[in-house]
C-alpha cells in the first residue's frame, strides 16, 4: 500500500481504538476462564471492567493517546479520542437508560 | 497546529469519561435534576453482610420512645415498660390495647401513654402523675380515642383522635378542636408553635386553638416538619390509589407534590433538607421537590424511614430490613420473623445503643452501630427519641 492509499490517520486512530476494545473483550474472556479455574475475583474484575468500559478504557486508551500525542501524531490522537468519547457516552447512555424508570 | 487545538480532542475524551463516571456514580440524581423524573438505583447486591440481630422482647410491641437518660419505654399490648440501657426492666404500668402506638417522653421527663381507658401521664419512676379518662377526652366528634400525641416545648400536650385536645402539663384539657379531623388523626408541632392537625383536611392551629389556615382534602398525617415550618406528609387517598408526598409552606401554600408509587408512611428529613420516604421505592427528595435518587429493591418498601448518625438510612417492610447509604446504595438486607404488622425502626439517643426494629411479633436489636439518630431536622418518626412530634423541642 502506498502512502496515498493508506487510510487517513483519524480513521486509523479509530481502528486502533477498536483493536484495543477487542483486546479488552479478550481480557474479559481470559478473566472468565480464570474465574472458572478458581480465580473468581479476576473474573469479576473483568466483567466489571466490561460494564464500566467508559471509565475502564482509561487504562489502555490513556497511554495510547499519550504515546500518539508525544510523537506528534495528532490525527491519530483525534481518532482515539473520538472513539473513546463515543464509547464513554454510549456507556453513560446505557446506564442512564437503566436508571430512568418508565413514565 | 495551535496548542488549544492540540488539547481539544484529549479534552473532549476526558470530558466524556467524566460524564460517564458521573452517570455511573450519581446517575439517579443527575437524571432526576435534568429531566425532573425519577432516577433509580437498582438494588444491586448489598455490599456488606447483615449485622447481628437479636430478638429481645417476645411480646407484641406497639411503639418505643426513650428519655434523655437513655431509659427505653416500650408500649406493648398489655403494659408500658421502662427498661434501662442494660435491658433490665425498671417498672411496668398495665395498659390496655391502644390506637396510639408510641409512648411520648415530654421534655420534663413525663411519660405519656394512651389506651382505651384514656391518657396517662407517668413520672420517670413509674408513678401516675395524672390520668384523663374517656369522659374527659370525649370531644365534639363524640369519640375519646387517641391516635397520636405531640408535646410542645412549653409542655403543652396535643392528643389527636377524631378530636384534637390541647392538654396542659398538669393534665387539664385546655381546648378541643373537632372540625373534620377524622380519618387519619395525626398531630405535630412546628418550630413557631403552630400545631398541625391531620385528617381529611390539614389544619394549622395557633397554640390557643384558633385556626391559622387549612388545606382541604389533604388526607394529612404522619408529619415531618422542616426548620422553616414547611410540613411534609404522604397524601394517601386509598380509593383512588392516589399517593403523593406533599409539601406545604408555613403560610399554608402548597409548595409542591410528588406522586408516589405506593402508600408510604412518615417521611424523614435529613441534615441538608432532603426528604426521605419509603413508598414502594425509597425516595430521596430535594426540598424543591425533585427526586435526588431512588432505591428500588424487589420488595416494596413502606416502613417509616429513620436516619442514623452513622450515615445509614433504614427502612423495610414487615419482615425485611434494608439499610442503604446516604447515596441510596444498598448496605445490607436482613429478614426477621414477622406477623405482617407494620415494621418500625427506632433510634435511641445513646450512641452505643443498637437500632431497634419492631414488627408486631417482637422487638429486635440490630447491631449496626447506628450511633444514635442523625442530627437532622426530622430523623425519625416523632422527630426525637422521646417521640414528641415537635420541631421545637431540643434534643
Amino acid at each position: 500500500m502506498t502512502p496515498s492509499e493508506r487510510p487517513p490517520s483519524v480513521a486509523r486512530g479509530v481502528g486502533l481504538a477498536i483493536a484495543l476494545y477487542a483486546a479488552h473483550v479478550a481480557v474479559v474472556f481470559v478473566g472468565a476462564a480464570l474465574a472458572r479455574a478458581g480465580g473468581a475475583g479476576a473474573g469479576l474484575l473483568g466483567f466489571a471492567s466490561f460494564l464500566y468500559v467508559g471509565v475502564a478504557q482509561i487504562v489502555y486508551m490513556g497511554p495510547a493517546i499519550a504515546i500518539a500525542y508525544s510523537r506528534g501524531r495528532m490525527d491519530l490522537v483525534k481518532g482515539l479520542c473520538i472513539a473513546g468519547a463515543v464509547v464513554a457516552l454510549l456507556n453513560a447512555a446505557c446506564w442512564g437508560a437503566q436508571m430512568m424508570p418508565p413514565r | 497546529m495551535t496548542a488549544s487545538r492540540r488539547i481539544l480532542w484529549p479534552a473532549i475524551f476526558v470530558l466524556a469519561v467524566a460524564v460517564d463516571a458521573a452517570i455511573l456514580t450519581r446517575g439517579g440524581a443527575i437524571l432526576g435534576c435534568i429531566f425532573g423524573r425519577h432516577g433509580r438505583f437498582d438494588s444491586a447486591a448489598p455490599n456488606r453482610p447483615a449485622p447481628p440481630i437479636e430478638q429481645r422482647v417476645k411480646e407484641r410491641v406497639l411503639g418505643v420512645a426513650a428519655g434523655s437518660d437513655g431509659v427505653l419505654y416500650l408500649r406493648t399490648e398489655k403494659a408500658l415498660r421502662a427498661r434501662d440501657a442494660s435491658g433490665a426492666e425498671r417498672w411496668s404500668h398495665p395498659m390496655t390495647d391502644s390506637d396510639a402506638p408510641y409512648p411520648v417522653v415530654a421534655p420534663d421527663g413525663t411519660v405519656l401513654a394512651a389506651d382505651r381507658e384514656g391518657l396517662t401521664a407517668l413520672t420517670p419512676d413509674g408513678g401516675v402523675k395524672w390520668h384523663l379518662g374517656p369522659g374527659q377526652l370525649r370531644g365534639p366528634e363524640g369519640d375519646e380515642r387517641i391516635y397520636e400525641i405531640a408535646v410542645a416545648a412549653d409542655g403543652a400536650i396535643y392528643a389527636a383522635g377524631w378530636t384534637l385536645r390541647a392538654i396542659t402539663a398538669d393534665g387539664r384539657v385546655a381546648w378541643t378542636f373537632g372540625a373534620r379531623i377524622g380519618m387519619v388523626p395525626s398531630v405535630a408541632v412546628a418550630p413557631d408553635g403552630t400545631v398541625f392537625a391531620g385528617g381529611m383536611d390539614l389544619h394549622a392551629l395557633r397554640p390557643d386553638g384558633t385556626v391559622k389556615w387549612k388545606v382541604e382534602r389533604a388526607w394529612a398525617g404522619g408529619f415531618a416538619v422542616a426548620p422553616d415550618g414547611t410540613v411534609y406528609w404522604v397524601y394517601d387517598f386509598t380509593p383512588d390509589r392516589d399517593r403523593r408526598l406533599m409539601a406545604v409552606g408555613p403560610d399554608g401554600v402548597k409548595k409542591w407534590e410528588l406522586r408516589l408509587e405506593r402508600a408510604g408512611r412518615r417521611p424523614a428529613i435529613g441534615r441538608d433538607g432532603t426528604i426521605y420516604v419509603a413508598a414502594g421505592p425509597l425516595y430521596a427528595v430535594a426540598p424543591t421537590g425533585q427526586v435526588r435518587w431512588m432505591f428500588r429493591p424487589t420488595t416494596e418498601l413502606e416502613a417509616p424511614v429513620v436516619l442514623a448518625a452513622n450515615g445509614r438510612i433504614y427502612t423495610g417492610r414487615a419482615m425485611e430490613l434494608f439499610a442503604v447509604d446516604a447515596r441510596g446504595a444498598p448496605a445490607w438486607t436482613a429478614r426477621v420473623p414477622a406477623d405482617f404488622a407494620e415494621l418500625k425502626f427506632f433510634l435511641a439517643p445513646d450512641p452505643a445503643a443498637p437500632l431497634y426494629a419492631i414488627n408486631g411479633a417482637a422487638l429486635f436489636e440490630v447491631r449496626d452501630d447506628p450511633r444514635g439518630p442523625l442530627t437532622a431536622p426530622w430523623p425519625q418518626p416523632g422527630r426525637d427519641p422521646g417521640h414528641t412530634g415537635s420541631a421545637q423541642v431540643r434534643r
